[in-house]
């Protein structure tokens, strides 16, 4: 990969192909952040406006027991502004690499419900689009897994890189780039 | 960017984060405070003392006929809880008293379903009330299904049909198969209440 800067910092002067390289991925990080954050802010906004179905679905992954009632009240309110938050935050280049890696592990920690659903022989529908099927359509599966990696994987890109030129991390400066 | 700058910009990143989650956390606990404070709040199953018991005419009463109905000897008077065995919802079932909701996924409903029972899971009442749940009186028994052993979806149902006022609320805790291994009524297809299904 380039070693081109992907911000360009006040004063330092680029070579014409090294700016090229940097817009270009500046452009591709912008495109990974509108993916990743996107579809966080759809799913957070589908979940919060029929937060009892979500509910429901937090409940149905039995990932807390039945007297620990609270910590699925808990998960079923946090996880949409969770998602709500990091999308904006990523959508906006604002703490971009702090807001990826929120994306990120919430991704991974959603993988590792659906795989322990699966291990346990449950049929459950996601609740991640609410009953929109997006990509994966019935019960949970490895379809379902492989979206959640996908989307880690691009949610990735911004965490490694920044948010590159078009972001608001850029407008206030290398100190605050994260 | 030097090594002591790299781990400054990772601390900072982890810092930013723990920001960012703590923040949400407040905003979420706000949220829920409101929200459970209010009209609608959020429930995560039924209140069973709030409910009523339905009491099975006597055998005599019962019409029997079908295959399974072998089973169907009833004792007279008897007085069904919030849980009932399949046995309990096929004599339920014989003397037509109740409407039975299936509350599995819309692809296990139509593969095969309790011959008469709707298309009921507890997402349908996200956009508005199921037709099904419309023509279904409030005192009138109600019997939820889903796929048993682990399956929460009909005490999810049962819970947003308590809310509703929805009085007499059972479910069938061994779920379909077991309907399906005692020989009782089935059909298959889509719900004929459902246009152009959900």
């Amino acid at each position: 990969m380039t070693t081109a800067p992907v911000s360009g910092r006040a004063g330092a002067p680029l070579a014409d192909e090294s700016a090229s390289t940097g817009t270009a991925l500046s452009v591709t990080l912008v495109g990974c952040r509108l993916i990743a954050g996107g579809l966080f802010i759809a799913a957070a906004v589908i979940k919060l406006t029929d937060l009892q179905s979500f509910a429901f679905s937090v409940k149905g992954f039995q990932i807390f027991p039945d007297s620990a009632e609270h910590l699925t009240m808990l998960a079923t309110f946090a996880f949409p502004w969770l998602e709500l938050i990091c999308g904006a935050m990523l959508v906006l280049g604002l703490w971009t690499r702090a807001a990826a890696l929120v994306t990120v592990l919430l991704l991974l920690s959603f993988v590792g419900a659906i795989i322990s659903v699966i291990a346990r022989g449950m049929s459950l529908e996601c609740g991640c689009f609410g009953k929109l099927d997006f990509v994966c359509d019935g019960p949970l599966g490895w379809c379902s897994v492989a979206r959640n990696l996908v989307h880690a994987s691009i949610a990735a890109v911004p965490l490694i890189l920044g948010a590159g030129r078009f972001g608001i991390d850029a407008l206030v400066g290398p100190a605050t780039r994260s | 960017m030097t090594a002591t700058a790299r781990r400054a910009r990772r601390g900072s990143v982890l810092v930013r984060s723990l920001v960012i989650i703590a923040g949400t956390v407040s905003v979420a606990l706000a949220h829920s405070w409101v929200r459970q404070a209010g009209e609608e709040p959020l429930t995560l199953g039924a209140d069973e003392s709030a409910l009523q018991q339905t009491v099975l005419p006597p055998s005599e009463d019962v019409e029997l006929g079908g295959a399974g109905m072998a089973t169907a000897a009833t004792d007279a008077g008897d007085v069904l809880g919030f849980e009932i065995t399949v046995d309990q919802a096929s004599r339920l079932y014989d003397t037509g008293m109740a409407v039975f909701f299936d509350a599995r996924l819309q692809h296990e409903y139509e593969d095969g379903h309790i011959d008469g029972a709707s298309f009921v899971p507890a997402e349908a009442f996200a956009t508005g009330l199921p037709m099904a749940v419309e023509f279904a009186m409030p005192d009138q028994p109600v019997v939820i299904y889903c796929g048993g052993g682990e399956c929460e979806a009909s005490h999810n149902v049962a819970a947003v049909l308590q809310s509703l006022g929805y009085t007499r609320l059972h479910i069938m805790t061994e779920g379909y198969p077991a309907w399906v291994d005692m020989g009782l009524p089935t059909s298959s297809g889509p719900d004929p209440l459902l246009e152009g299904g959900m």
